[in-house]
């Protein structure tokens, strides 16, 4: 164990938590508030009833409700059992940590000099293709596929499920009718589920939030907490310069830079100024640090396991990094 | 016992986080972790945290005893009492015993793997704002300087000639050096360079010169003095500070350089 410093190691690992919680706890509260304030009727409201539509519109929320990647994933949560389609939310949690005017700006900021208008534009329109592929992809998936169990029984009815085996989840407890509601493979859909309590009182609705708040933060905190300290053995274990002799070749940097976002798990906000900072790699090698490591690091692979089922977290880990490096490698030829 | 897990589990937690977040902060010990930009997140989370935690022990939850969380009940409810116990370890136990053995500051080793970095072209100056050379002193005066400025300083051509032969004072980590440096005289003066939080510093250096290597420990805090020079090596300006004198001395009151 001589490569493992304790020392190094818990003071790394708490750095990351110190950065990270703020931003978890930020997305808890939006979840809780999502689901104590937000009606479960208003996401059909605002989605194009086109799923297609709705997917594209759904890469494009960052903009409106900016998130990093740690939060993304609570809000999402939220989302899902409020009935919006596993496909949008998937294209926004993938999409929000890089399509969003604070990673915008930041990207740029750290890139000046270094063709920052090419650089911020080509990683906001990178990720937000690749999440509506995604979010495409996703759509043609059966959710009890995707979901994890706990997930998937907190929608309307766990489907695709013969009709005459669907299930009210809350068949048990209210007795309502939950059936004929979204379908994730239908082109318009419908809200998950009603609120039971959208006829409450305001302090009734803020201790409604603040449970919820509670329960997505012990909840989420928990994988940020093994991935942070994934993550923190690896940037304080590994020597880096075992990397550096790749950034001569053009395919080699690419992943060599996708790795190493993987293994740092940097938050998007800032991760730029990291990036910009290894001038030896290609600009292409810096893309793929800034998108692939926006949708997918160490950290995020615990916390989307929270929400999907590991297998497709590593289909989406696999997917991701394959598609990001050919892009990336493509467009070396264009901007070496 | 299901219910008291479920009630007072996730209370507990966000009572734990909430002091350990105020705590650093208010201790100052938070400096060393993040960059300022990040700082004022930490308080405000502790904060609310605490407040969330009062909100869940007031109004306590439903009557099995679990925080609402999903439609009718289940989620949360389901989860077996190990479940819940091991998220609450998991959410305590790493970061109490982190918090309690960390010196908060990477020793030789991480320094090492990280790589340490001597040419400014392989930083990002965060701000963007063009380096400018130290006020110049009157004559005979020595020059409080940071690492960071010596070595954006080697890669401008205008503060090069600036700078050239003053007297200079800098204070950082000694470590050896191990490049150019057959005879031994040689060692650095390393500080880390932060972006956002520790887990990103970089090890920035200037190589010091001197007639006999010192007889200090190897991360000890020492400020150095002496005629900065840039020889060109490898093909590039280095800052080379020939020291006359290299004394054991406190760590600033920012460990970091931003």
């Amino acid at each position: 164990m001589n490569w493992f410093h304790f020392q190094n190691f818990s003071y790394s690992f708490l750095s990351i938590l110190f950065e990270g919680i703020p931003f978890v706890l930020m997305g808890a509260i939006l979840s809780g508030i999502i689901e104590a304030f937000v009606p479960s009727q208003l996401m059909t409201r605002i989605l194009p009833k086109n799923r297609a539509s709705a997917i594209v519109l759904s890469g494009l929320l960052g903009l409106i409700f900016p998130m990093c990647e740690c939060g993304s994933v609570v809000v999402i949560r939220r989302f899902i059992r409020k009935g919006l389609p596993v496909s949008c939310a998937v294209t926004y949690m993938l999409a929000a940590p890089i399509v969003n005017p604070v990673v915008a700006i930041s990207t740029f900021a750290a890139f000046r000099g270094q063709n920052p208008w090419m650089m911020a534009s080509l990683r906001l329109l990178l990720g937000f293709g690749i999440a509506v592929i995604i979010g495409f992809i996703t759509r043609q998936i059966r959710l009890e596929t995707l979901l994890r169990p706990n997930i998937l029984r907190q929608l309307p009815h766990p489907e695709p499920q013969p009709e005459t085996e669907q299930k009210s989840c809350c068949s048990s407890s209210c007795g309502c009718d939950h059936h004929s509601h979204s379908h994730e493979d239908s082109e318009h859909f419908h809200p998950a589920h009603h609120s039971h309590d959208e006829h409450l009182s305001f302090p009734k609705k803020l201790i409604r939030a603040s449970h919820a708040a509670t329960s997505d933060f012990v909840d989420v905190a928990a994988f940020l907490i093994i991935g942070a300290a994934i993550a923190a053995t690896f940037n304080t274990s590994v020597n880096q310069a075992f990397i550096l002799p790749v950034a001569s070749s053009q395919v080699l940097s690419i992943i060599a830079m996708m790795l190493l976002a993987f293994g740092l798990a940097i938050c998007s906000t800032s991760d730029a100024f990291i990036a910009a900072s290894f001038v030896a790699f290609p600009f292409t090698a810096k893309l793929a640090f800034l998108v692939f490591g926006a949708m997918f690091d160490i950290k995020l692979f615990f916390l989307y396991s929270t929400v999907f089922r590991r297998r497709c977290v590593i289909g989406l880990a696999i997917g991701l990094f394959v598609g990001i490096a050919v892009i990336c490698t493509r467009l070396a030829v264009i901007k070496p | 016992m299901k219910r008291l897990l479920a009630r007072w589990l996730p209370i507990a937690s966000l009572f734990c986080w909430g002091i350990l977040l105020l705590y650093f902060y208010f201790s100052g010990r938070l400096s060393s972790f993040l960059h300022p930009t990040f700082r004022p997140y930490v308080p405000i989370a502790g904060g609310i945290l605490v407040l969330l935690g009062i909100v869940a022990l007031c109004t306590g939850n439903d009557e099995e005893g679990h925080f609402y969380d999903a439609c009718c009940g289940h989620g949360r409810s389901e989860r077996m009492p190990f479940s819940r116990v091991l998220t609450f370890l998991v959410l305590l136990v790493p970061a109490t015993v982190a918090a309690l053995s960390s010196k908060d500051t990477f020793d030789s080793n991480a320094i090492r793997n990280r790589g340490v970095v001597t040419n400014a072209a392989n930083l990002v100056r965060q701000n963007n704002q063009p380096a400018k050379a130290p006020v110049t002193p009157p004559k005979s005066t020595t020059i409080e300087v940071q690492v960071t400025e010596l070595l954006y300083a080697a890669q401008d051509s205008t503060l090069r000639p600036a700078l050239e032969g003053k007297s200079i004072e800098v204070i950082g980590q000694l470590m050896p050096e191990t490049a150019n440096n057959a005879n031994g005289h040689r060692v650095k003066i390393v500080r880390m360079f932060m972006v956002c939080c520790a887990a990103d510093a970089r090890p920035i250096a200037v190589t010091v010169e001197c007639n006999q290597a010192p007889n200090i420990p190897e991360m000890s805090w020492v400020k150095a003095v002496g005629q900065i020079t840039f020889p060109i090596e490898g093909g590039q300006p280095l800052a080379v500070l020939k020291a006359e004198k290299i004394a054991p001395t406190d760590p600033p009151s920012e460990v970091m350089l931003y």
